[in-house]
């Protein structure tokens, strides 16, 4: 997948911007301030319908005016070319066209555009609890297949059923039904089965990827993934069933405290360098090199399930690093992808060991696009 | 000085309660209200009354209905030996228009969620339990929805010790369906269930 060209309008610091992409890597340069993220910010919102920044749509309309715009077109590999724009106003809810037509549902935009970010903010997959971690392969497993993410929230539903009864229970004592109570475990390990199942599978799959790509990023160390699962089924039974007899066994301990204790909700995705954890022993350019890969990583397996190669977005790509590492990184950028790198000055990337001469990269002045009229 | 009549602002704040009446729409109606002829508006106002007074809910099904028992459970034809439980009466209509139906409904009134604080006690299962006895088959139309899903589930742990067939409403791809366009969800639902040619 390629983005041809993108146009903007009253989003952040643009009031019209229209700009061409490379169909190689694409360097945005320009001083703090300058809109170079903004680009990014708009393409990540054709493809997700919103920013990577900020959930609040609001932010992203340009300051004292009420309407924004942002339009971009788009080539497949195998799919036919599409437009994707995006309308945001102060006054009605915000919409998305696909081709001219109006989108009934916004989800139905998440798996056209395979997209891989990288934000100084996804620092928390690899450094923050658990739960940052789950949310990074939740929505990675989700866009590859649709019946994980129905059984995910199918199952964040349920079990938000379950936790009102129990919790309904530990703070007012209102007595629990126990029928009730079984015919939501049903449902919870039903449900719950369904993406623990999954989560192994594509992990698994995973695994392989980031490693290889760790291995070309720096040789000398092992990046490896592992999911351990909250529900884990004995010899000779099925996760269901396993998910079942834990869900009883941990009736009293979860109705005293008000919320499961047990299920998928509770899950550890985990990195190790070296058979070390990244989150307690990494330090901050091993934690950046391992977010590099896994987001390399996420690539490779939308690309393989999607059969369509992702745009990456690079935001702050050398942040943290050494320059042995950035230069690493540059030379293992994948080959025949369309990639975004943005960077306060040119000889900082020359120094990263960028070529910017190549007719293989398109370079924007991020200061100069203001201007350019629609 | 207070512009508009105390009435208006009185009806207006009454109407606003309707699901999907908002307060501007709400003023709309009220105001074009008073356009209606003096009768018209006054017959509108019997009907709400009697409403009050008329309209009850059927203390065998739960139907809402003027008679009680309501015209299908006092139908001579009606097969009582099925039971079709539904959420709310609207089903019932949805479910009478097909003309495929011959046996009796029992209206649960809702549907269980804790979240919003409604047990088994808030719904009239109590009722349908006691009809159990000459009944030879519970269909079970529900939403397919996580709740739907519980309700459907209680009622089957309920019943499970006693001797009635228990089904419910056949998922997949809808009349008319294209199947490139249904979900895989339902689709894959539909694969599962499919059917003897």
């Amino acid at each position: 997948m390629l983005i041809k060209s993108l146009s903007m309008k009253n989003f952040r610091v643009y009031e019209h911007a229209a700009l061409r992409f490379g169909e190689q890597t694409n360097v945005l340069f320009g001083e703090n301030g300058a809109g170079k993220t903004t680009v990014l910010e708009a393409i990540h919102c054709l493809a997700y319908t919103r920013s990577f920044k900020t959930h609040l749509d609001g932010e992203l309309i340009r300051y004292e005016t009420t309407e924004a715009k942002v339009g971009g077109n788009f080539s497949g590999d195998r799919k036919n070319d599409q437009r994707v724009e995006m309308f945001l106003s102060e006054k009605q809810p915000k919409h998305i066209k696909v081709n001219g037509a109006l989108l009934s549902s916004q989800a139905d935009l998440i798996g056209r555009i395979p997209l891989v970010c990288l934000a100084p903010e996804d620092g928390v997959v690899t450094s923050g609890a658990p739960a940052d971690r789950r949310r990074f392969f939740d929505k990675l497993f989700s866009q590859v297949d649709s019946v994980y993410l129905q059984a995910l929230q199918q199952f964040n539903r349920v079990l938000k059923q379950r936790n009102a009864q129990l919790n309904d229970y530990a703070v007012n004592g209102t007595p629990v039904n126990s029928e009730l109570l079984r015919a939501l475990d049903t449902q919870v390990a039903k449900h719950g089965a369904v993406v623990q199942e999954k989560r192994a599978e594509y992990l698994q799959k995973f695994k392989t990827f980031v490693y290889e790509i760790y291995q070309e990023l720096e040789r000398e160390k092992t990046f490896k993934a592992a999911y351990v699962p909250s529900v884990k089924p004995k010899a000779g039974e099925t996760v269901e069933a396993a998910f079942q007899r834990e869900l009883e066994a941990s009736r009293p301990a979860d109705m005293r405290r008000g919320t499961t204790t047990t299920g998928i909700q509770r899950d550890l995705f985990l990195f190790y360098l070296n058979h070390q954890e990244i989150r307690r022993y990494g330090s901050k350019g091993e934690h950046k090199l391992a977010l590099v890969a896994l987001k390399f990583a996420e690539g490779r397996l939308l690309e393989d399930y999607l059969t369509e190669k992702p745009i990456y977005l690079l935001d702050d790509l050398f942040a943290e690093l050494d320059i042995k590492r950035s230069v690493q990184i540059i030379q293992s950028l994948p080959e025949g992808y369309q990639i975004f790198i943005t960077s306060t000055d040119l000889a900082d990337l020359r120094q990263h060991g960028m070529t910017l001469e190549s007719e293989k990269l398109t370079v924007f002045d991020t200061g100069k696009l203001r201007d350019v009229a629609a | 000085m207070k512009l508009l009549p105390e009435t208006l602002d009185l009806i207006t704040e009454q109407l606003s309660r309707f699901p999907g009446i908002g307060k501007k729409t709400a003023q709309r109606m009220a105001f074009d209200l008073l356009k209606w002829p003096a009768d018209d508006v006054r017959r509108l106002g019997d009907l709400l009354k009697a409403s009050v007074d008329k309209i009850g809910t059927c203390s065998i099904c739960g139907l809402i209905t003027e008679t009680d028992p309501c015209p299908i459970c006092a139908h001579p034809n009606r097969d009582g030996s099925t039971i079709c439980v539904v959420e709310d009466t609207m089903d019932v209509v949805a479910i009478e228009r097909t003309g495929r139906y011959r046996g009796k409904y029992h209206i649960l009134g809702g549907i269980l969620s804790p979240l919003e604080g409604v047990g088994p006690d808030e719904l009239n299962i109590d009722s349908f339990v006691k009809r159990l006895d000459e009944v030879e088959e519970v269909i079970l139309a529900l939403n397919p929805s996580v709740e739907g899903e519980t309700t459907a589930l209680y009622l089957a742990r309920l019943l499970r010790d006693r001797p009635v067939k228990m089904t419910r409403l056949a998922r997949g791809v809808p009349m008319g369906g294209d199947l490139e366009y249904i979900d895989e969800a339902t689709l894959g639902r539909a694969l599962e269930e499919r059917n003897p040619l």
